[in-house]
């Protein structure tokens, strides 16, 4: 009864289906009584987030900034990270362009799959070139490109080509038409555990031995989706 | 772990399907939907980010300013545009060099401004001569009536302009009635039996359509026999005049400076003198049978007519002419009338030839066409000029013919011809044991006993050597063979034979790593062993080189039987990439531009002239980029500027140069071409139209990126 007076605010239901408990007992048993109420019990569930950074700038897949509400597809798709750097007015045989991008698992679950998605490669009038766009119609094949995994204690160290050893030197074997449209998984790509992040280093050069004046003014893009999941 | 299979199942599986249907622009959106539809599909924690990546290539491009303000670009004739491999265009408008009439006494001086219009900075320039000659009135015949040869290509002098609407929906020419006319460049003897066809129009009662005088250059120098002309009276009216003893002339009863267009056709032979307008017989004679004979010339816009009746007070013709034609037989009445019935060019000019023309000029001409045969009063040339700035030229020899067409690859690009029995190119200089080098050469044959390309030997001409090897030849069956000797003779062999006709580009190759053999811009054959060549100092050949027994693919015929165009030996390997830039160059501008940027040792184009037209004008070319002036030629260090015009600087020793004076991005180079009429030019070459065919071309570093801008309309009166 005096654990029934500290619980005021319970249902009145409640209360009195207590009570006639109690009464119904005494009555029939005449003696002494206990109870638990588990009144903190709690379910959580875990969270699997990704960071994805270049040293200037950081996404998030949940959106705008670190935290913030989860949706059901987890997805940013307006990341302004530009993977192959973006740099404009590239030339054949020029200094190769490479960015380091850091993926973090920013949950607290432990990923088990990861995932990089290329899209198709398109070409397109570079933005500052005047209205000069070459005639070529295949630069995607111009522009070499290797992706290494630079993570510490990575097994596989090259995403593309994907191979277990170190990227090779940049060449036109490897090259952007290639790298798109593909999935790399897993392997070789780090799973991230919670907290846990990964590196990638994207290089790429437009070909000294195939780019011609065809070749100018001229802008390639590729879609990147890097995802990890349960 | 059911749970997690099925998840990576769905992000292995989803991308196939989308890589399937990503098009386009379209493929970032896909790969989003394909991010959004795993994580809903998985039913599974996940985490996607996703972005594009972007590569950007630069653009190097070209402008000239010529004077007018008329611009032109490296990718076509305005600005922006698709760049092409070449990324080289000729200037439909617009002259770097001066306009009007060159003397001898005062210099003419134009400038042009070159300015760096793309993203990226190009790092290298070069200014190339890539032909020289007259403009031509070409002759669509080559017929060998009384005694001609071939095309009697006609030569245009002084106010003479091109492209103006014709009859017909053709192309005219227009003649200022002062100093425009043309002459021919064929000797006929006494022409007898013949029609002459012409298109006119006018307004002025002065003038000849055509003429026939002893005399090539019947302005320059008088004729003592001159008839068979046709003029405007001073009356408006049309005269034919044939003289055969007395001056034989019939009138047209109408005047024909109306300002339309007139269709005249006259005659001589059996049935008389006729005289034709539009179709209809308005005046003959049928005692006049035969004209004066002589051999002579045929000229348009101009005759010699002294001592003739009505004579006007101008022999020059003022307004247009087209589609002028000497039918080598008297035409009927109905034929003349046939012909005035034809409603199209096609038919018009299919009815002409069906008459099987002497000469036919359309007079459709652009003006911007060489033509590199004998010019009267400009002397005969053999010197082969060497476009390296290096003073290596070559010397014809024997058997050889300047002047030909080269290969069709190269636009309208010129050639020489050797006849595989004597003719070669010996060249000026020695030099001393190259072991890094390549040579380049276009070439055409269809030997079947061989013939030298290029070789190098101890001994100028072609006598016997006692070094010789570093030669490139095409063995009897074809085959295109690289031979060095150290120690044994090393050949590199091509595995196709190219005797087969078609003009293609070679290039030998020798370095430290070996022979390499490149055809057409492909490698074909390489021989790692064969360096280092023998140690000598010796002096290059073009078309024949010494040879013995010992190599072991002797071609039977030393000689070449065939042609050979823009040759070169460069002091380096050139690469895959720079040997396609080469290759597909495109114009013989383009190919020169590329050349001097290789810097060769010596270049020689092969595109001379017969003549020695081009050794008529002097010429200075200065750069100045801000304040600071460099003179490109005569070459001078960077920061003097030119000297004086003079004998030592003609047109034909400007050949391809580069120059470290380039224009960047908001820093124009200014050129400035001074010219003067040699004091010992012929008064025969006065008011020719002279093309220098020049170009300007900028280059990134040593990559294929390049731009370039020609003039092949530039022309200049001498």
């Amino acid at each position: 009864m005096h654990r029934v007076s500290r619980h005021k605010g319970a249902l009145v239901a409640s209360l009195a289906a207590v009570a006639a408990l109690g009464m119904t007992a005494s009555s029939t048993l005449g003696g002494f009584s206990a109870g638990i109420n588990n009144s903190t019990s709690t379910f959580s569930s875990a969270t699997i987030q990704l960071e994805e950074g270049n040293g200037g700038s950081t996404c998030y897949s949940t959106g705008s900034g670190s935290g913030g509400p989860v949706t059901a597809t987890n997805t940013n798709t307006t990341c302004t990270i530009n993977a192959l750097v973006g740099t404009l007015d590239q030339v054949p045989g020029g200094t190769a362009l490479s960015t380091t991008l850091t993926f973090t698992n920013a949950g607290n679950h432990n990923a088990t799959v990861a995932s990089l998605v290329t899209g198709a490669c398109t070409q397109a009038t570079a933005s500052d070139a005047n209205s000069y766009a070459g005639s070529d119609t295949s630069f995607c094949n111009k522009v070499d490109v290797t992706v290494a995994n630079t993570t510490t204690g990575a097994t596989d160290k090259c995403v593309y080509p994907t191979q277990a050893g170190t990227c090779p030197a940049l060449s036109n074997t490897y090259n952007l038409t290639s790298f798109a449209s593909t999935t790399f998984n897993a392997v070789p790509l780090s799973v991230l555990a919670a907290g846990a992040s990964a590196t990638y280093v994207v290089t790429t050069q437009l070909d000294s031995g195939v780019a011609t004046n065809a070749d100018q003014g001229l802008t390639a893009t590729v879609p990147f989706t890097w995802s990890i999941s349960q | 772990m059911k749970f997690r299979r099925k998840a990576v199942n769905v992000v292995q599986f989803e991308p196939r399907i989308w890589v399937k249907k990503a098009v386009g622009s379209l493929s970032l959106l896909c790969a989003l939907l394909l991010a959004l539809t795993s994580a809903a599909s998985a039913s599974a924690f996940q985490a996607v980010v996703s972005s594009s990546g972007s590569f950007s290539a630069g653009t190097v491009q070209l402008e000239g300013t010529t004077a007018g303000s008329v611009n032109c670009y490296s990718t076509g004739s305005g600005a922006g545009g698709s760049v092409t491999a070449s990324n080289t265009q000729p200037c439909s408008n617009g002259s770097p060099i001066p306009t009007g009439q060159l003397t001898s006494g005062v210099s003419s001086t134009a400038t042009t401004t070159l300015s760096s219009v793309g993203s990226v900075n190009a790092t290298s320039a070069t200014v190339a001569s890539s032909s020289c000659g007259v403009a031509e009135l070409a002759d669509s015949a080559s017929a060998t009536d009384w005694s001609g040869t071939g095309p009697n290509t006609a030569l245009a002098f002084g106010g003479l302009t091109y492209q103006a609407a014709g009859p017909l929906s053709s192309k005219a020419i227009t003649l200022d009635g002062s100093t425009g006319w043309a002459e021919s460049t064929v000797e006929y003897t006494n022409p007898e039996a013949f029609t002459v066809l012409a298109w006119f129009k006018t307004t002025s009662a002065q003038g000849a359509v055509m003429g026939f005088s002893n005399s090539q250059d019947p302005v320059a120098s008088s004729p003592s026999s001159y008839d068979r002309a046709l003029w405007i009276d001073p009356a408006g009216k049309l005269d034919w005049g044939i003289y055969n003893g007395t001056t034989d002339e019939l009138t047209s009863p109408s005047v024909v400076d109306t300002g339309s267009w007139v269709f005249a056709a006259a005659s001589v032979g059996s049935a008389g003198t006729a005289l034709y307008v539009n179709g209809t017989k308005v005046a003959f004679a049928t005692g006049v049978t035969s004209s004066q004979s002589y051999s002579g010339w045929w000229s348009a816009g101009y005759a010699y007519l002294t001592l003739w009746p009505d004579i006007p007070a101008s022999y020059y013709f003022a307004g247009s002419l087209a589609q002028l034609a000497v039918v080598p037989s008297q035409l009927t009445a109905a034929q003349v009338t046939a012909l005035n019935g034809d409603s199209t060019l096609s038919t018009y000019t299919a009815g002409v030839n069906a008459l099987s023309p002497a000469s036919y000029w359309p007079l459709n001409d652009s003006g911007a066409v060489p033509y590199e045969g004998s010019v009267p009063g400009a002397g005969a040339s053999a010197t082969l000029v060497d476009a390296s700035g290096n003073a290596n030229a070559g010397t014809a020899e024997g058997g050889v013919s300047l002047a030909a067409t080269g290969p069709a690859a190269l636009g309208t690009s010129a050639a020489v011809t050797l006849n595989g029995s004597t003719g070669y190119v010996e060249t000026a200089s020695s030099y001393a044991n190259p072991q890094v080098f390549s040579l380049v050469a276009w070439f055409k044959t269809t030997s079947l006993s061989g013939g030298t390309v290029m070789g190098f030997s101890n001994v100028q001409g072609n006598g016997a050597a006692i070094n010789y090897d570093r030669i490139l030849w095409l063995d009897n069956s074809g085959k295109l063979v690289f031979g060095i000797y150290n120690g044994t003779e090393a050949e590199v062999t091509s595995t196709s034979s190219y005797n087969n006709g078609a003009w293609h580009m070679v290039v030998a190759e020798l370095s430290a790593s070996g022979e390499q053999l490149w055809v057409d811009g492909t490698l074909v054959a390489t021989n790692a062993s064969g360096t280092p060549a023998q140690s000598y100092s010796g002096y290059w050949h073009l078309g024949w080189d010494y040879f013995t027994a010992y190599w072991p693919d002797e071609p039977t015929n030393s000689y070449l039987a065939g042609a050979l165009s823009e040759a070169a030996v460069v002091s380096s390997q050139l690469t895959a990439s720079q040997i396609s830039s080469l290759y597909n160059a495109g114009s013989a501008a383009a190919f020169a531009l590329v050349m001097g940027q290789l810097a060769p040792a010596s270049y020689w184009p092969l595109q001379d002239s017969a003549s020695n037209i081009c050794g008529t004008t002097e010429v200075t070319l200065q750069e100045t980029l801000g304040a600071s002036n460099t003179c490109i030629y005569p070459p001078e260090p960077v920061g003097t500027a030119c000297p004086a015009l003079s004998s030592g600087y003609l047109l034909t020793g400007l050949g391809s140069r580069s120059s470290s004076i380039v224009a960047t991005s908001g820093s124009p180079v200014t050129v400035t071409i001074k010219m003067k009429l040699s004091a010992t030019s012929a008064s025969g070459v006065a008011r020719l139209h002279m093309l220098p065919g020049l170009a300007f071309g900028t280059q990134y570093s040593s990559t294929p990126w390049s731009a370039g801008i020609s003039y092949p309309n530039a022309s200049v009166e001498l």
